[in-house]
């Protein structure tokens, strides 16, 4: 601003002096060591100062005008009056160009004060504030230029420089609210733009720190260009704009921000008016109505205005990273309003413009968080992959890494998690958060079951890092893994570890651990030790969650001593203080073991009647009524049972997703089959025709599904598959519970319906992850994909079966099928190792041992292995002779063997004749078709 | 024929007389061979372009191209208006003096972006028969990129009126609508997407608008809104109360303004920012 006052020419206003005896072309030197102004006459003074003062010899002016001063101080004269007036006008002025701005000013005020009807009372005024401008006397500024604007009859151009010097004074003194009429005024008025411009950096300044956002909003669209792009102006903005976010004002520091012009608009702009200035600035041309004086006037100016936007213009170009700077503070401000999606956007430019920029390791960063920070997990694993792939170096990768890792664990993806937390290692050796990483590592493993690593990992925290704040909580879960290693005894010493390190206050994982302590013991088999603990678990804790288990572990223990009465008491304690139903059910069903060792049959229906009461169908109704009707087989009232099964059935199994269900039908075809319930067999039958009647008749779908499913699986020939005609269609589907869905599946497999096994299949494992029967529905997808020739998700399908189920007799069947998958795909190798998965596990050796062996045989003749294939044959029929579907095939496939290898022709009729000596096989096609071919060979012998 | 000197004629703003009584105007035709003259009222009767005076008439279709100056609405003022928020004259403006001539729009005119504004502003001022109309007079232009702009106008009006599908076929139908204005486009895109309820795509395409187009006057203003709407139905009411309140104290007095405090008053039951 202080540029934009404008001193006045004051000396053009003065009055015109005849030169006198003086030359005109000032006084020299020589002229004025001769004169003593204490000795000189007034007038010859007088003459001396006007012609010094024509001259600009201001400085040799003074004390001529001084001299005048002393001598008519006190002279009242009109004349000497106005003499003195100009004097001291002069002298204010002379001082005032002399830089002698605290002198000038009071001798300017002085002429206002002395002489106020003096014609240039105002522009002494104006000059006085101007000169008090220059040393900052902001309020005598204030004071003086308020004088003059009291004339409301001022001249335009005295108007606005006393405008000018008001709000300038004002807004210097912070006197926001005062200085916008002001401002206002001038910006009105002001012909100039470095004026407009001037008032506008000021007006905005003004709003925005009396926070008046809605008179800046409305006061910008009539900036012009030339405010609007004035870099005053924008650094005003960007500065208030710090001011704000400093205070956590982000969203009145987001409005000023984005208001900010960018480089490119800025430099634009001075480019386009620095040029157009350039232009105007051409050599004098003489007869163009331009004096050579006004021409340099003119030009003077130009320069000026030329040097100043030049000046502003290199503020600009030479602000590194401005654009950049500006958009990361808008960024930070809608990061902190928690508007992460426009944050994301601009992060995203700032890195993809400026991919070698330091602002770019920030941004990707602040990409990857704001999307962490909006729970965007898939773009904010997305953020951080890329981060690490392209910022190998970045000074935040450690963070991202971490970060990925604890995604991946909210995710439930541990083992994504695990191989970040690899990653983090690898590529950050010295990783910031090397303690939390391992931690986590062990953590992942032990969530992975993997108990041996995740022993490892905690270990390690404890080793390596002993101020770690993962400290307590490594000390805790590698007590944790112990147990569940099944190490008791190192883990009972492990917890008691824990439970008495000075170090931890509060303790973390107390409660925890006390109850785990007590199953370390029991594990140990320290029984008494256990009871101790669990005792002291019920004191210390009664609020404790883990209550419920802690009075159910004491049941345990004194139901091992066989003190059933405190056993019984134990759990009913559990029961009472369970804070879920899992709770509830452990203890009721321990207790109904005892009443059942204790053949207490009468109170365990009390028990079960009751739970099923309370609990119904969010209890374990299935469970609970297979007890009940198991006390009344004992009581030898099974037709008290029967009912209670089916009043269970009815309530509950016309709802699909209600599993227990079938679990109670299954006992129901139990008891049909059982040979000591024969007597009741009609009854129960009758039975299900009749509630299957009824649900027929109630349309309840569900039901009458279920109770044909019943009948399938006791039924036989045409009744049989009746029933199944009416249960196999896509359309029962969706209305079907898991046992109807297993019988779907699998007669969908043999009716070569392979999409609706699918769809039983899918609805099957949505809605029914822990059913028993999963695996049966499974198997029959995985039948329905190797039939369909969909070997590849066959081959996924039996990984999944594997990874469920483990080893059970049922997954070898699958694993078979997967041999078969390979095998039909022409993959004759992975067939092979897959039969040999098959063949080499021990539970599954049975059956599937000789279809193995066959299919191996196939697999090796088609690898051309003829001899190799000739030793799997041979094995069936001399190792599994009680398998016939496979002997017989097996001995025609030896002896296709030993004719393609030739030689074995003694060896092919002693085959053929072992072939046929087998009764069953003999009467098979193969044994058939071999004793034909023995006719052909040895036609006398054959035919005895 | 015209010689060398008319070519250079002087462009002179006259009262257009009585058909027009209140539009003031002046039309430079030039014709296929390159000449050129000046009529102060656009009299076309059938096929035929009549002069000022006399009976003299040049073929419609030997018209090159026609440009009008109003003495009352330029393009800069055009855009300054709609910039300071005078929607409503400006749309007065231009009905005043483009209005009467936008009949003639089918011929090689320079009316196309004054049709333009007067689209925007009958959009913005809620006037949607004069969006229609208007729409009508562009089409009449035959201007491809022009006729695109109509139906991105077209297809917020009728995203306005609900009619989602129909939006949705006439946006595809444009081929760059990016070339035409990415803002718009992000924020037709970004409001499609909300109709399907693809609620991150539709905050995807609104934050490129409130990220790189903040000083957009004409969509920074509804991307805003829609941003807070996309988080109501995110579930994120106080991050929508935060956009609310920037609605209400970045465009004071305005339709913004309310639409802020109407928001706010949805999330916290109260007005005011």
């Amino acid at each position: 601003m202080r540029e934009g006052v404008v001193l006045v020419a004051a000396v053009a206003l003065l009055p015109v002096f005849s030169l006198g005896q003086l030359s005109g072309r000032g006084v020299t030197q020589s002229q004025l060591s001769r004169l003593n102004p204490q000795a000189e006459s007034t007038s010859v003074l007088l003459e001396t100062s006007k012609e010094l003062l024509k001259n600009e010899q201001l400085e040799d002016a003074l004390p001529f005008l001084e001299e005048v001063l002393v001598r008519l101080e006190g002279d009242e004269g009109k004349k000497a009056r106005q003499t003195l007036a100009f004097t001291i006008y002069q002298l204010a002025y002379c001082q005032m160009q002399l830089g002698e701005y605290v002198a000038g000013a009071r001798n300017f005020v002085r002429f206002c004060n002395e002489f106020p009807d003096d014609y240039q009372q105002e522009l002494a005024r104006v000059m006085a504030a101007q000169c008090l401008t220059m040393v900052q006397q902001w309020p005598a500024v204030e004071e003086q230029s308020e004088m003059v604007l009291q004339n409301l009859r001022l001249a335009d151009s005295l108007n606005v420089q006393a405008t000018q010097l008001l709000a300038e004074s004002r807004y210097r003194q912070e006197k926001w609210a005062e200085a916008i009429k002001p401002l206002a005024s001038l910006f009105r008025m002001a012909k100039k733009d470095t004026v407009r411009s001037g008032a506008t950096v000021m007006l905005v300044t003004c709003y925005v720190r009396l926070d008046d956002f809605a008179n800046l909003f409305r006061f910008l669209p009539h900036c012009n260009i030339s405010a609007r792009h004035d870099v005053g102006l924008n650094v005003a903005l960007l500065e208030a704009g710090d001011s704000h976010y400093n205070n956590g004002a982000f969203q009145k520091a987001l409005l000023l921000y984005r208001l900010v012009l960018t480089k490119a608009d800025l430099t634009e702009h001075y480019e386009a008016r620095l040029r157009k200035l350039r232009l105007a600035m051409k050599p004098f041309v003489a007869g163009t109505g331009q004096t050579l004086a006004e021409f340099k006037v003119f030009q003077q100016k130009q320069q000026q205005l030329f040097d100043r936007l030049k000046a502003q213009y290199e503020v600009i170009t030479n602000f590194q990273d401005y654009d950049m700077d500006v958009m990361l503070r808008t960024a930070q401000c809608y990061s902190d309003l928690g508007r992460n999606w426009p944050a994301h956007a601009i992060y995203h430019r700032i890195f993809d413009e400026n991919p070698g920029s330091e602002l770019a390791d920030q941004s990707r960063y602040a990409a990857f968080a704001v999307m962490l920070d909006e729970q965007e997990w898939a773009l904010a694993m997305a953020e951080g992959y890329e981060y690490i792939e392209k910022m190998p170096d970045g000074e935040f990768k450690d963070d991202v890494t971490l970060n990925l890792m604890q995604v991946r664990m909210h995710q439930n993806q541990f083992e994504l998690a695990y191989e970040m937390g690899k990653t983090a290692i690898e590529i950050s050796p010295n990783h910031k958060y090397i303690d939390q990483i391992t931690y986590l590592l062990g953590y992942l493993r032990f969530q992975s079951w993997d108990y041996p690593e995740a022993l490892g990992y905690f270990t390690q925290v404890l080793g390596e890092w002993p101020e770690s704040r993962y400290y307590e909580s490594a000390e805790y879960w590698r007590s944790m893994t112990l147990l569940f290693l099944g190490e008791f005894a190192q883990s009972e010493t492990a917890f008691t570890g824990y439970l008495s390190n000075p170090k931890y206050r509060p303790r973390a994982f107390e409660e925890d651990a006390s109850y785990r302590l007590g199953i370390a013991q029991y594990g140990a088999e320290k029984f008494k030790e256990s009871e101790e603990t669990f005792v002291s678990f019920v004191g210390n804790y009664p609020e404790s969650a883990l209550l419920s288990e802690a009075y159910a572990m004491l049941g345990d223990l004194r139901a091992a001593e066989g003190d059933l009465e405190i056993a019984l008491d134990y759990y009913e304690k559990a029961r009472a203080k369970a804070q879920n139903i899992s709770q509830i059910n452990y203890p009721l069903f321990q207790a109904a073991k005892v009443l059942d060792m204790d053949r207490r049959y009468a109170d365990l229906v009390v028990l079960m009647s009751a739970y099923l009461e309370q609990w119904g169908a969010n209890g374990d109704f299935a469970h609970a009524i297979n007890w009940k009707g198991k006390a009344y087989k004992a009581m030898d009232e099974y037709p008290r049972a029967l009912t209670s099964y089916f009043e269970i059935i009815n309530a509950y199994g016309n709802d699909a997703e209600r599993g227990g269900v079938d679990l109670v039908l299954n006992e129901v075809v139990n008891d049909y089959k059982s040979d000591e319930l024969e007597g009741y067999r009609s009854i129960i039958e009758d039975e299900l025709e009749e509630h299957l009647l009824r649900a027929s008749e109630k349309g309840e779908r569900t039901l009458e599904l279920r109770y044909q499913t019943v009948f399938v699986g006791i039924t036989e020939g045409a009744e049989r598959d009746a029933l199944v005609d009416s249960i196999v269609q896509s359309k029962n589907v969706p209305a079907s519970g898991p046992g109807t869905l297993v019988v779907i599946a699998r007669e969908a497999v043999k009716r070569k319906q392979f999409e609706l096994v699918h769809d039983a299949a899918d609805r099957f494992m949505s809605k029914f992850p822990v059913s028993n029967e999963m695996l049966y529905v499974m198997i029959a997808n995985m039948d329905a994909l190797v039939e369909e020739g969909s070997y590849a998700e066959a081959d996924e399908l039996s990984e999944q079966i594997l990874l469920k189920f483990g080893y059970s007799k049922s997954v070898g069947y699958a694993r078979k099928r997967r041999g078969d998958a390979f095998r039909l795909r022409g993959d004759f190798t992975k067939a092979l190792e897959a039969y040999k998965e098959v063949l080499s596990i021990r539970e599954w050796r049975g059956p599937l041992t000789p279809e193995a062996l066959y299919y191996s045989g196939i697999c090796k003749l088609e690898l051309n292995d003829v001899a190799e294939a000739f030793v799997y044959f041979q094995r069936i029929y001399v190792l599994y002779e009680d398998y016939t579907e496979w002997v017989a095939p097996a001995y025609g496939k030896s002896i296709q063997c030993m004719e393609a290898l030739g030689g074995y022709d003694q060896e092919i009729i002693n085959t053929y004749k072992e072939m046929l000596a087998n009764e069953v096989v003999a009467f098979t096609p193969e044994g058939l078709e071999a004793a034909e071919r023995l006719r052909e060979l040895q036609p006398a012998e054959a035919t005895r | 024929m015209m010689n060398g000197r008319s070519i250079m004629m002087v462009m002179l703003v006259c009262s257009a007389g009585s058909l027009f009584a209140q539009t003031q105007y002046s039309a430079k035709v030039t014709v296929n061979s390159g000449n050129s003259f000046v009529v102060n009222r656009l009299n076309v009767k059938g096929d035929r372009l009549y002069r000022n005076v006399g009976s003299s008439f040049t073929s419609l279709s030997m018209i090159k191209s026609i440009e009008f100056r109003f003495s009352g609405i330029s393009l800069k003022m055009c855009d300054s208006m709609f910039r300071m928020g005078d929607r409503n004259a400006l749309e007065g403006l231009i009905e005043q003096n483009v209005g009467p001539l936008a009949q003639y729009s089918s011929l090689p005119t320079n009316l196309g972006d004054y049709l333009h504004w007067w689209l925007k502003t009958q959009y913005w001022n809620g006037n949607s028969a004069g969006v229609k109309k208007t729409i009508g007079y562009i089409r009449q232009t035959e201007d491809p990129l022009l006729m695109n702009v109509a139906s991105m106008y077209f297809s917020m009006l009728l995203l306005d009126q609900g009619k989602v599908d129909e939006a949705r076929t006439i946006f595809s139908s444009i081929g760059r609508p990016e070339e035409m204005s990415v803002p718009m486009t992000e924020y037709i895109r970004g409001k499609l997407a909300l109709e399907s309820g693809e609620l991150r795509e539709a905050m995807r395409h609104v934050a490129r608008i409130v990220a790189f187009h903040s000083r957009n006057k004409e969509w920074l203003p509804p991307a805003t809104v829609l941003e807070a709407r996309i988080y109501q139905r995110l579930g994120h009411p106080q991050k929508a109360e935060t956009v609310a309140n920037e609605l209400i104290i970045a465009y004071p007095n305005s339709r913004w303004s309310t639409l802020g405090e109407t928001i706010k008053m949805e999330i916290t039951g109260t007005r005011g920012g």
